[in-house]
């Protein structure tokens, strides 16, 4: 009897087990669930561009833009496409504005000039003329700023300064590098991209002699650390017995040492940032921090 | 009020367990629902968030979208961009935002005014920010509150792409460092010339209102304001470049 009664209770407790275990197990269904629903539209939002571009890259197929909108999200522009074959009644195209005219035709009196009007028109990149609110490529929206309260040279130089900035578009990568990685390479893209803005002023200047137009940011100190350079190598050569250095050595030589001259500025605060005064590190930093300002991942 | 039981019978342990389990997967349940309202219905990466200040971004952005700023309109719902508002005690309705993006190669800096259902964008643009202020319909009752306004006038009208800050005494100007020889000497000459001369924000009163004296630096010229504010908060602007070539950091 007394186990009878103890089989019977047994029994009533798996009941029971069986009833709250098939609610627990409905509850972990739905969590499931949502967490699926959850993951799916993160991974949709975030890594869909970068799948797209991995399949892109893997296929060759030209869809470069076409995913940096879907990753991008937001109101892009439309780019440019490639015409189809049945093309509608042509659309009129706006007329350049003066400012564009005097822009390109101060790009097209240098090589790199003309490689970055190539490049531009090649990679569907928007530019906006516009007077005020200074000179600056968008990489979410793919669009160059030029501010036109900036003589035609300056928008020159500062265009091909941005397409150095266009060409590095999602580099460096602020999602996966270290703070110190990501600042370290911004200040790299920085330094290259006026690098090429005095190189560019440096031919316009040779291509119509004189200091026309005059120097632009940090060329000074660029040419000086330049000469400074071979001149210490030729002296140290003579003073070893050895001939001065060939064009070509002497070209490397100077490029090194401007380049570095660049960067110490950059880094010591020579130049500055027109928006707060910081120095570009500082502003970096403070990107990436933003970019990983998140309380929890799914609220990123 | 819903109230769910859930039955336990004997097993006070297992009674527990079960409870807990289904309390667990209930507040997961809950946190998971919070988080995919969040992320529905916002489209693109640059939108999905839930920053707390999204419905004070949706009405900027669809303000500016209005005034055909359809680039500001769209920063100010970036992703990354940081929303902060900017001390106005001088207003009574409307309120300013600062909006700063650095996702960029360059970052951008905003200023906007938001009241009454409308919005104004006063980077740039000084004749905004007297509109806000006579829109608000705010009274500048001391001098204190006239030489805060000047102060916020200057710095949320600054033209974009050109470093402006105010200076409240000559070590607030930020010199280039390093700078040798003619440079140097002439960086000498303004500290000693402008040192007793600088002072922070201030106002007078004067027979309409106030005028306030704001020292400024904007690119490499050192400027000084006389801003004359009336009560109801209208705005005259009279600058004068005092240093036209200060030896300061190179802007980008």
């Amino acid at each position: 009897m007394l186990i009878d009664r103890s089989r019977h209770a047994l029994k009533a407790r798996r009941r029971r087990d069986r009833g709250a275990g098939s609610l627990e197990y409905a509850a972990l269904i739905v969590v499931a669930a949502l967490a699926v629903g959850v993951l799916g539209s993160l991974i949709s939002t975030t890594a869909e561009g970068r799948i797209q571009s991995a399949i892109c890259e893997l296929f060759g197929s030209e869809c470069g833009d076409e995913s940096r909108n879907t990753a991008g999200g937001g109101d892009q522009e439309p780019q440019p496409r490639e015409p189809s074959p049945s093309p509608g009644p042509p659309v009129p195209q706006p007329e350049p504005s003066q400012e564009e005219l005097e822009t390109e035709a101060a790009l097209n009196e240098t090589q790199l000039g003309r490689d970055a009007l190539e490049w531009v028109e090649d990679n569907g990149v928007r530019v906006v003329y516009r007077a005020g609110g200074g000179s600056y490529y968008d990489g979410d929206a793919n669009v160059f700023y030029i501010d036109t309260n900036q003589s035609p040279e300056e928008r020159a130089n500062t265009f091909v300064h941005e397409v150095n900035h266009a060409e590095h578009r999602d580099e460096p990568d602020i999602d996966d590098l270290s703070r110190e990685d990501f600042i370290e390479q911004s200040i790299d893209e920085e330094v290259e991209g006026t690098v090429e803005a005095i190189l560019n002023n440096q031919q316009l200047q040779q291509n119509r002699g004189g200091n026309n137009p005059p120097d632009t940011l940090l060329q000074q100190e660029y040419e000086d650390a330049y000469d400074s350079a071979i001149a210490d190598a030729n002296r140290a050569r003579s003073a070893a017995g050895l001939p001065v250095l060939d064009a070509e050595a002497a070209r490397e030589v100077g490029e090194r040492a401007g380049r570095e001259r660049v960067e110490q500025a950059f880094e010591n605060g020579e130049v500055v940032s027109s928006v707060d005064g910081d120095k570009y590190a500082d502003n970096y930093g403070e990107a990436w921090d933003d970019a990983h300002d998140c309380f929890l991942w799914i609220f990123c | 009020m819903t109230h769910m039981t859930v039955s336990c019978g004997s097993s006070a342990d297992g009674c527990r367990s079960r409870r807990l389990a289904v309390g667990v997967a209930l507040a997961l349940v809950a946190l998971l629902l919070t988080g995919c309202a969040s992320a529905s219905g916002t489209g693109g990466a640059s939108e999905r968030n839930t920053r707390p200040d999204e419905g004070t971004r949706q009405t900027i952005s669809e303000g500016l979208l209005k005034s055909g700023k359809n680039e500001e309109a769209r920063i100010v719902k970036l992703g990354g961009s940081r929303l902060t508002q900017v001390k106005t005690p001088f207003l009574r309705n409307w309120k300013i935002y600062r909006v700063v993006y650095r996702q960029s190669s360059h970052p951008v800096l905003l200023h906007i005014a938001t009241g009454h259902g409308q919005v104004e964008l006063l980077t740039g643009s000084p004749k905004a920010f007297g509109r806000v202020t006579e829109a608000d319909g705010g009274t500048v009752e001391n001098a204190a509150a006239a030489a805060t306004l000047a102060r916020v006038y200057v710095e949320t009208t600054r033209p974009g792409g050109i470093l402006t800050y105010v200076v409240g005494r000559v070590e607030d100007i930020k010199f280039r460092p390093g700078i040798t020889g003619d440079a140097a000497r002439h960086r000498d000459e303004i500290v000693a010339e402008y040192r007793p001369r600088i002072k922070a924000p201030a106002a007078v009163a004067n027979e309409k209102g106030f005028t306030a004296t704001v020292y400024v630096v904007k690119d490499k010229a050192l400027q000084r304001h006389d801003i004359k504010v009336s009560a109801k908060g209208t705005i005259e602007d009279d600058v004068k470049t005092l240093v036209p070539d200060l030896p300061v950091p190179y802007t980008l």
